[in-house]
C-alpha cells in the first residue's frame, strides 16, 4: 500500500495533503469536531483498503468527501440525531452584511454563522457547506449527497431563509 | 438595496464566517494513521475470528488488546483457547483481502494473484495482483485458485500433473481430501473443509498458512451463495435520481444440470466503476425481437450498485449474461452486451472465474475461450 505503481499517489502521501482540508470540510458539516474526526476517520478506512482502486478509477478526494457528507446526512435521516448547539443569535452585534476588516470583527462573524449552521438539519447544512465553502454547484451536491438537484435547491433555500430568520435579518 | 445584491451580500457573509470556521480547525490530529491501524485491527480480528467457533469472541477481544498492546507476533500459532494463548496472523504489507468462493470466505494477502485449482487445467498463477494477465517470466508472491479456469477446454493430458509449487496458494473448492501433505523443502499443503468447501493452503511459512486457515468462514459479503435460478435484474430509481456509491459484484455459474448457481467470485467496487456502469447500460443499444430472457445455465454476474451507505438506501441490479450474451437494466430491458459494458466490473479476480463471451472484444479481460 506504501508503494507508487504509474503515477498514482500512495494513500500515506495522499492523505499526507489532503486530510487538513478534510477534517476543515468535516468539522463544518457536522458541526462538532468529534462527530467530524470520526467521520473522516471512517472515510479513509474505507478508502485504504481499496485505495488502489480508489486512486486509479476516481477522484479519491471527491470519494472521501462523499462518504463524509453521506455519513453525516445518513445520521440525520435515521433520526441518530446527535446533541447540537442550539442557535440562539438574535441580537448580535455582528452585522450580517457588512465586511469585516479587523479580526475580532472576524471571528464574530464566524460565531454567528457557527450559531446559525447549528439551528440547521444535517442534510441542510451540509448543502450549504458544500455550496458556500466548498463552492459546488447544484449537480455536484446532489451526486455528494446522494439526492436529486431540486432537492439541493429546497435544501439550500430552507436553510438561507432559516438563518437569516435566525439573524433577524429577513 | 435589490433583493438580488441583499441576497449575494448574505451569501458573502456567509462564505467569510465558513472560510474563518475552517481556519480554526485543529488539523493536526492523526486520523489518517487511526485509519490504517483501525484498518489492521479489523483484518487481524477476522483472520482470528474464524478459527475455533466457540473460542472466536474470546479471540476478537483478545486479538484487539493483543495489537494495542504490541503483542509478540512470532508467538507457536495454535488452537485459541485462552486469553494469553491467542494466535495472531502475521503482519504483511498491505495487509490482506476477503475471497469469496460458494459458502466460504477467506482472507489472503493483497500481493496474492489469482489462477486456476484441481481439477480445472491450468494450475497456477494467472492474473496479478491488480487482476492484469501475467506474462512469461512474471511471478507474483502467492495466488487465489478455483477450479474454473480454463477447464471448458482442459486437455486431458494436463489434468493431475501437478508441478512441485514455488508459489505459495490458496484453492478454494479443489478436489482434494482433508489432510496435511509434505511437498518437501519445508513447503506443506494443508485441507481442510469449511461450511462445506474445501479450502487448501500450501506454502512454506507455518504461520501463514495457520493465520489464512484460521480465517476461513462462512461467506458474508451481501452476495447470495446459492441461487435456484439465474439472478434478476431490480431496483427503483429513475434515471437522473440515482447516483451509485458502490457496485457490488456477485459472479456466478451453473452446475452441469442448472439446477442451481453458486457464487464464484464477489467484490464491492467504488463509485467511479458504478457509475461508468450505469452510463454504459444506458448508451447500449436495447435487444431487439432477440431475447435470451429465461434463459439457464451458463455463467451470470449480478451488479448490486448503491446509492450512499445507508442501510435502506436505493438501489438497482443489472445482471449480466455471459452466455447469450446480454445486460438486463433494473427494469428487465435487456441490452447488447459491450467492452463497455463489462470493462467496468471485468477486474481483479473476476478475470479468473468467468469467461469472455466471443462476441465481445475484452482484451485482458475474463477467461479468453480459445476455439
Amino acid at each position: 500500500m506504501g508503494e507508487r505503481v504509474s503515477g498514482v499517489p500512495t494513500f500515506e502521501a495522499w492523505t499526507a495533503a489532503r486530510v487538513p482540508a478534510l477534517l476543515r470540510f468535516a468539522v463544518l458539516v457536522t458541526g462538532s469536531r468529534a462527530e467530524a474526526e470520526d467521520a473522516v476517520q471512517a472515510a479513509l478506512e474505507r478508502a485504504y483498503v481499496r485505495w488502489d482502486r480508489v486512486a486509479r478509477t476516481e477522484d479519491p478526494d471527491a470519494y472521501v468527501r462523499r462518504m463524509i457528507a453521506n455519513a453525516h446526512v445518513s445520521l440525520w435521516r435515521r433520526g441518530r440525531r446527535r446533541e447540537v448547539p442550539v442557535a440562539e443569535v438574535r441580537g448580535s452585534e455582528a452585522d450580517p452584511t457588512g465586511a469585516a476588516s479587523d479580526p475580532m470583527e472576524a471571528s464574530d462573524r464566524a460565531d454567528v454563522v457557527r450559531r446559525s449552521l447549528a439551528g440547521l438539519s444535517r442534510a441542510q447544512r451540509a448543502a450549504v457547506v458544500l455550496r458556500f465553502y466548498e463552492e459546488r454547484d447544484d449537480a455536484e451536491i446532489a451526486a455528494l449527497l446522494g439526492c436529486a438537484e431540486a432537492t439541493v435547491r429546497s435544501h439550500v433555500h430552507r436553510a438561507l431563509v432559516a438563518m437569516r430568520k435566525e439573524l433577524g435579518d429577513d | 438595496m435589490t433583493e438580488q445584491q441583499d441576497e449575494q451580500r448574505f451569501a458573502e457573509f456567509l462564505r467569510d464566517g465558513l472560510r474563518q470556521l475552517s481556519t480554526e480547525v485543529d488539523v493536526t490530529v492523526p486520523v489518517a494513521e487511526r485509519a490504517r491501524a483501525a484498518v489492521v485491527r479489523r483484518r487481524r480480528r477476522s483472520l482470528l475470528a474464524a478459527g475455533a467457533a466457540t473460542a472466536a469472541v474470546v479471540a476478537l477481544v483478545v486479538a484487539a488488546l493483543a495489537v494495542t498492546h504490541g503483542a509478540d507476533r512470532s508467538r507457536p500459532l495454535g488452537p485459541a483457547t485462552t486469553a494469553t494463548d491467542v494466535p495472531t496472523a502475521p503482519e504483511i504489507p498491505g495487509g490482506y483481502r476477503l475471497e469469496s468462493w460458494h459458502s466460504v470466505e477467506v482472507y489472503v494477502p493483497v500481493s496474492w494473484g489469482w489462477g486456476g485449482a484441481p481439477p480445472a487445467c491450468g494450475v497456477g498463477p494467472r492474473l496479478g495482483s491488480d487482476g492484469h494477465r501475467l506474462v512469461s517470466g512474471e511471478t507474483v508472491p502467492g495466488y487465489v485458485g478455483r477450479p474454473v479456469a480454463q477447464v471448458r477446454h482442459c486437455s486431458q493430458r494436463s489434468q493431475g500433473t501437478q508441478p512441485t509449487p514455488t508459489t505459495p496458494y490458496v484453492w478454494l473448492g479443489a478436489s482434494l481430501a482433508p489432510g496435511r501433505v509434505d511437498l518437501g523443502g519445508g513447503w506443506v499443503q494443508e485441507t481442510r473443509m469449511v461450511a462445506g468447501v474445501t479450502v487448501t493452503v500450501a506454502g512454506d511459512d507455518a504461520d501463514l498458512r495457520a493465520a489464512i486457515l484460521r480465517s476461513a468462514h462462512p461467506t458474508s459479503t451481501g452476495c447470495d451463495t446459492r441461487l435456484a435460478a439465474p439472478p434478476t435484474p431490480g431496483g427503483s430509481a429513475e434515471d437522473g435520481t440515482f447516483a451509485p456509491g458502490s457496485m457490488l459484484v456477485c459472479a456466478y455459474a451453473a452446475d452441469e444440470s442448472a439446477a442451481h448457481y453458486d457464487l464464484l467470485y464477489a467484490e464491492s467496487l467504488p463509485a467511479g466503476a458504478a457509475k461508468e456502469l450505469a452510463d454504459a447500460v444506458v448508451a447500449a443499444k436495447p435487444l431487439g425481437e432477440f431475447s435470451c430472457y429465461g434463459a439457464r445455465g451458463g455463467e451470470w454476474a449480478l451488479l448490486h450498485l448503491t446509492q450512499g451507505w445507508a442501510p435502506d438506501a436505493a438501489f438497482r441490479d443489472y445482471v449480466v449474461d455471459l452466455s447469450c450474451p446480454s445486460i438486463a437494466a433494473p427494469d428487465g430491458t435487456q441490452h447488447e452486451l459491450t467492452t463497455a459494458d463489462v470493462l467496468p466490473w471485468a477486474v481483479d479476480g473476476v478475470n479468473a472465474v468467468l469467461h469472455a463471451p466471443p462476441q465481445v472484444a475484452l482484451p485482458g479481460r475474463l477467461i479468453a475461450l480459445t476455439r
